[in-house]
């Protein structure tokens, strides 16, 4: 990499929720291409980017540094009697007490420790915001300058940013900024200049080069980046005015007055500050300093993961039931729904002989071997068994929530389902109820050698279960070493119409009339177009100041209108806040909070990390999945209700999969209520499908999803099982005759993920990690 | 007597510009020093978007002028600090 004269430090994503208006990935790619050789990202009090930008950084060409903004609270006992337009008498948005204000900071992780203590500021500042009634409502986060001083250790600390004033949003008091050189030293101090073209910059820079002069510490430029292209810059100020709930005609004030917030090629950023060359080159000293590595340094374990015994117990376990499931005495045995190749009518009692037996129990065992054989070879015996565990618990936490006597008592606990149902050793150990030998399912997409990340294992649970589950596995394994995995909820078409319309001050009725008519897998420039009457979908916004003219019965010609258009396009697919989970947790051996900031959910006694499940699989971290089914709770109450009515008690292992007066229902589309085709696009589809077995129902389930709709699968699979029905002869065409075996079953069409990774092996001779890394990339 | 009036409103200035749009002579006098400039974007979700680059600068007179370039008419206009 060549030497770039600059280094951005200071840079906010979308993660700086309704304030960047960048991704990550976006900030790293055009770092690239503008020639840095290294990108900071310093989210307000968060770190939720962090993981994104470790990932796609190298391939960028640059190297991902670590930090974050931070709030932090200056008790009036501490300071310097700067008065600051914060914290004045009442301070209604923070909520501090009179007298207190908050400014900002930028850290930048050094090493190891100074991401822990990033990790665990963080987790501080965020303790107190779901303190309100409800806990709905997020506080705002915020930690004292006593924590930002405590946890000064692996942290460098810039003094923070400009803001719009004469005083800046900083640290720019000398009083404050000694007690942070007390706690930082010389070498982990940096007075920050920014040069955001805003009419005091020179004065406020000069004065804080003055100030780094008395305290004997080196100034150093940052540009306070929010948006990775110019053609974000807009979205960010629309973004400003929304998070105040207001209008863009309303917010100048909050507005950052200008477009100069976009990440700037090194050689303009070195022109911007041509009065002070030492602070552009410092940038590039300081970025040299920080060696932190997310991608290698983190440090995680889980409970388990260094077991010696693990491998040991875990085959022990699986052996025996090896015996139990598949041996001599199991005159008939369930075999559950496969995705593929299953016999629908398997579980209606089919009786094998001995020699049958014993062939199956061979592949059982042969099956059970070539698993634990992966299993040792990549280490994850005690993942199985920390998972089974869990299940153990989750059995005693169902006892006690249906009681002894209840007719539920005999039901499992939960359900496994995804990918791990094609494992031998989830079903041995009751993490799945489905028999792979007997449904005959791939491993591939859940376990093999070249497996980067570890493997998921969704387990479903009636909803009361669930309920109590999720506290009970946070007192097993303490509050510091478990949490819920984060979500980031993106704007999406109308919703991005709904607040981009007001923002932009556009008539409430007129926003809703586009809102309605937008759908959810098009995109919002495409709804407004049609909304607006406009018939021809436009190539992009083009010069919104000119406007439009509308068709009949649309909204009159406005350049607001334009506006939205090409607003609500940039925001598409940005995250717009901080949520959690359905039912993601991660357990670790070490506290999670020195791994990942771990902040409160809405629900009582619920936590999360700052994660989303990508960033919690790239950082290794294990994470179970503990999903609320209400169908299962609906299932279980009817099992109920059953045994009371009638006197009879239900075992649903015993429900047959292929009876034939279900079907007709089915084809019939007569299913309301009925788990996973109860949908209108569902009943639809049915109609046309017309499944006749649980083989055809897997894949109807199937069709109706994101995936194949977008590839185009739909229409191709119904014609050829319409073709099919007329004429058993008619040939499937396929798009070349290796793919046969991995299409058959979806006639020709590629339906599910697990024929991405196979098509990927069988055409283009993809091992099982490259083509399980492809379908990793297309599910993201 | 007539309503009220807006004060400090712009006027049209005669700008002759140096490297980097930096004024050199305004309305025929000589510019000495640069004192700060800065920059105004905004109104850009209407039919009239604002963009200015500001500029504070003092005479070889010694007096203190604020002149804008209207960065999108290209026109160049003074107003009172």
């Amino acid at each position: 990499m060549g030497e770039s004269p600059y280094i951005e430090l200071h840079c906010h994503s979308a993660y700086s929720f309704l304030d960047g208006a960048s991704l990550p990935d976006e900030l790293a790619q055009r770092a690239g291409e503008l020639g840095y050789t290294a990108l900071a990202l310093t989210d307000h009090n968060s770190v939720s980017g962090s993981m994104e930008l470790a990932q796609v950084a190298g391939a960028c060409g640059i190297r991902a540094l670590h930090g974050a903004e931070i709030d932090v609270v200056i008790t009036s006992g501490e300071v310097d009697g700067q008065r600051t337009t914060c914290g004045s008498p009442a301070d209604p948005t923070t909520g501090n007490p009179p007298g207190d204000r908050t400014r900002h900071l930028t850290l930048l992780v050094r090493d190891a420790r100074g991401w822990r203590n990033l990790c665990r500021l963080l987790t501080l500042a965020h303790a107190h915001t779901r303190e309100g009634p409800g806990r709905r409502e997020r506080g705002e986060p915020s930690v004292s300058l006593e924590a930002v001083r405590e946890h000064s250790e692996g942290l460098v600390c810039l003094t923070g940013c400009a803001g719009r004033s004469v005083i800046g949003h900083g640290v720019h008091d000398e009083p404050t900024a000694r007690r942070l050189l007390d706690a930082f030293g010389p070498h982990g101090l940096r007075v920050e200049l920014q040069r955001p073209y805003a009419r005091h910059d020179r004065a406020r820079n000069r004065a804080l080069r003055a100030l780094a002069r008395r305290l004997g510490v080196a100034c150093v430029a940052s540009g306070d980046v929010h948006a990775h292209a110019r053609n974000r810059a807009e979205l960010q100020d629309a973004f400003v005015a929304l998070r105040h709930r207001t209008t863009l005609d309303a917010s100048e004030p909050l507005r950052r007055g200008n477009h100069s917030h976009v990440l700037a090629a090194p050689a303009a950023m070195a022109a911007r500050f041509a009065e002070h060359p030492e602070a552009v080159r410092e940038s590039v000293r300081l970025a040299e300093e920080l060696r932190f590595d997310l991608t290698r340094d983190l440090g995680y374990r889980y409970p388990g993961s260094e077991d010696p015994g693990a491998m040991r117990r875990l085959a022990e376990l699986c052996r025996t039931r090896l015996e139990e499931r598949y041996g001599d005495h199991t005159a008939a045995r369930g075999g559950g729904s496969g995705r593929r190749g299953g016999d629908g009518g398997r579980r209606s009692g089919a009786v094998r002989g001995r020699g049958s037996v014993a062939a199956v129990l061979s592949e059982a065992a042969a099956r059970l071997e070539q698993e634990l054989g992966i299993i040792d070879e990549l280490g994850l015996a005690g993942f199985f068994l920390l998972h089974h565990e869990l299940l153990e618990l989750a059995r005693e936490v169902a006892a006690e929530v249906r009681g002894p006597d209840s007719t539920r008592a005999l039901l499992a606990p939960g359900r496994g389902r995804g990918s791990s149902v094609s494992s031998i050793v989830c079903y041995l150990t009751g993490l799945s109820h489905i028999d792979p030998i007997a449904n005959r399912l791939l491993l591939g997409r859940f376990l093999h050698t070249g497996l980067e990340s570890l493997p998921d294992i969704d387990l479903d649970f009636p909803r009361d279960i669930r309920e109590v589950l999720i506290p009970r596995v946070h007192q097993r394994y303490g509050n510091e070493r478990a949490a819920l995995v984060a979500a980031f909820p993106t704007f999406r078409a109308r919703g991005a119409i709904r607040e981009l319309g007001k923002v932009l001050g556009l008539p409430p009725g007129e926003i809703e009339r586009v809102a309605r008519a937008a759908e959810h897998h098009w995109s919002a420039e495409h709804d407004i177009d049609g909304a607006l009457g406009r018939g021809e979908r436009s190539s992009g916004a083009g010069s919104p100041e000119e406007g439009r003219s509308g068709g009949d019965g649309a909204p009159p010609a406005s350049p607001r209108w334009a506006w939205l258009q090409r607003l609500a396009a940039e925001a598409y697919g940005l995250p717009r806040h901080l949520s959690q989970h359905p039912g993601g947790m991660v357990i670790s051996t070490r506290p999670l909070i020195d791994c990942c900031p771990v902040v409160p959910a809405a629900m009582e006694g619920r936590q999360m990390v700052q994660w989303d499940k990508d960033s919690c699989a790239d950082a290794g971290f294990l994470k179970i999945d503990l999903l609320g089914l209400g169908m299962l709770s609906a299932v279980e109450g009817c099992v109920e209700l059953i045994a009371s009515a009638r006197g009879e008690r239900i075992d649903l292992s015993r429900i047959p999969f292929d009876d034939p007066a279900t079907f007709r229902a089915v084809r019939r589309a007569d299913t309301v209520g009925v788990f996973q085709i109860e949908s209108r696009a569902q009943m639809q589809s049915l109609r046309r499908t017309l499944p006749e077995s649980l083989d055809d129902l897997t894949v109807q389930v199937a069709i109706v999803r994101p995936g194949p709709i977008q590839g185009g699968a739909i229409n191709p699979y119904i014609e050829r099982r319409a073709r099919l029905r007329a004429d058993p002869a008619y040939e499937v065409p396929y798009p070349h005759p290796a793919l046969r075996p991995v299409l058959e079953s979806t006639l020709g069409t590629v339906i599910f993920q697990d024929q991405v990774m196979e098509v990927a092996q069988a055409f283009a001779g993809f091992s099982a990690r490259e083509a399980d890394g492809l379908r990793r990339a297309m599910s993201r | 007597m007539s309503g009220s009036r807006l004060l400090n409103l712009p006027r049209p200035a005669r700008v002759r510009m140096g490297p980097g749009g930096v004024p050199r002579t305004v309305d025929g006098r000589q510019i000495e020093q640069v004192r700060e400039s800065w920059l105004i974007e905004d109104r850009w979700w209407t039919g009239r978007p604002l963009r200015r680059r500001y500029w504070e600068i003092m005479s070889a007179q010694g007096r203190n002028l604020v002149v804008f370039h209207d960065l999108c008419s290209g026109e160049w206009f003074s107003q009172a600090g």
